[in-house]
């Protein structure tokens, strides 16, 4: 079972999960357009290194200056998958990535994810979220489109 | 048609755990053992934008400042990889385009595992201006 709850107050939508597998999550509501999160980071020196070495990367040993840009993009699926609250077991079905500007470390970046679609097939839900991240002047250094799968 | 530079990595569960830290992302399917053991999976799977960070490093191998700047990649997750897989990340340029002061390189990319089976495939791209070092 599900609970979604709507704080008017705070004009903020909380969806609230009890148990796995469940069917109604709200997620029906969420249409094309809608953003599901809006968020800022600063990428720090600490987040760079923990993130390389996550991922064993050695290809930028020597370039410290700039973000990872696979970073940049899993900061911007952070706000989707936690804002969402997307259960467990649901899976990534396929992503795109265009990175347009490097970004240097200890910039803010903020974060938009919004729906591209939303559609039931079999037991899935197939969610497409559309990323855009921008530094402080506003302007856009990734954009992307993740689809994923949610266990209905 | 020129292949780009190869990497080959292994995942464990401590950089799954770590990828779970670094990205925010602690989807059970990931990171609890006893879920993964119940999930269709019957294993966890490690994060897909984990194993695609493959893919970034083979294109900054391969072009590069260039790639943070312009990449582009379009990826489809077509198979889970769990832990103690060995994950071979290759690519192949397909195109090259001359541009006025730059060159646009198109390639195919692909992720197989330790049993040549198909983790991710997809294309990246990257402009690349014609002084570049």
């Amino acid at each position: 079972m599900s609970i979604y709850i709507v704080d008017r107050g705070n004009k903020r939508k909380t969806l609230v999960r009890e148990g796995q597998n469940s069917i109604d999550r709200g997620y029906d509501s969420l249409i094309a357009g809608h953003v599901v999160s809006e968020r800022s980071y600063n990428i720090d020196n600490e987040m760079v290194e923990q993130y390389l070495t996550a991922v064993q990367d050695t290809s930028l040993q020597n370039d410290d200056s700039f973000v990872p840009p696979m970073c940049i993009c899993a900061l911007s699926l952070r706000g989707a998958v936690e804002d969402l609250k997307i259960p467990g077991g649901t899976l990534h079905a396929s992503q795109e990535i265009t990175f347009i500007k490097p970004v240097p470390i200890n910039q803010s970046l903020s974060c938009r994810a919004k729906i591209s679609s939303n559609t039931i097939r079999g037991d899935w839900r197939f969610m497409a979220i559309v990323l855009s991240v921008a530094d402080m002047s506003g302007t856009e250094v990734m954009s992307g489109k993740s689809t994923i799968m949610l266990p209905k | 048609m020129e292949e780009l530079t190869q990497v080959i990595k292994t995942v464990d569960r401590k950089h799954i755990g770590l990828y779970a830290k670094a990205s925010g992302d602690f989807n059970p399917i990931h990171v609890d053992e006893n879920f993964g053991k119940d999930s269709p999976f019957g294993d966890n799977i490690a994060h897909g934008m984990m194993i695609a960070a493959t893919i970034s490093e083979m294109m900054t191998l391969s072009f590069g400042s260039p790639w943070r700047e312009s990449g582009t990649m379009k990826i489809r997750f077509r198979l889970p990889v769990y832990p103690g897989d060995i994950i071979t990340t290759t690519g192949t340029v397909d195109k090259i385009t001359e541009l006025e002061n730059d060159r646009k390189f198109q390639c195919s990319v692909e992720i197989v595992n330790q049993d040549g089976e198909t983790v991710i495939s997809g294309n990246t791209s990257v402009t690349v201006p014609n002084n570049n070092s």
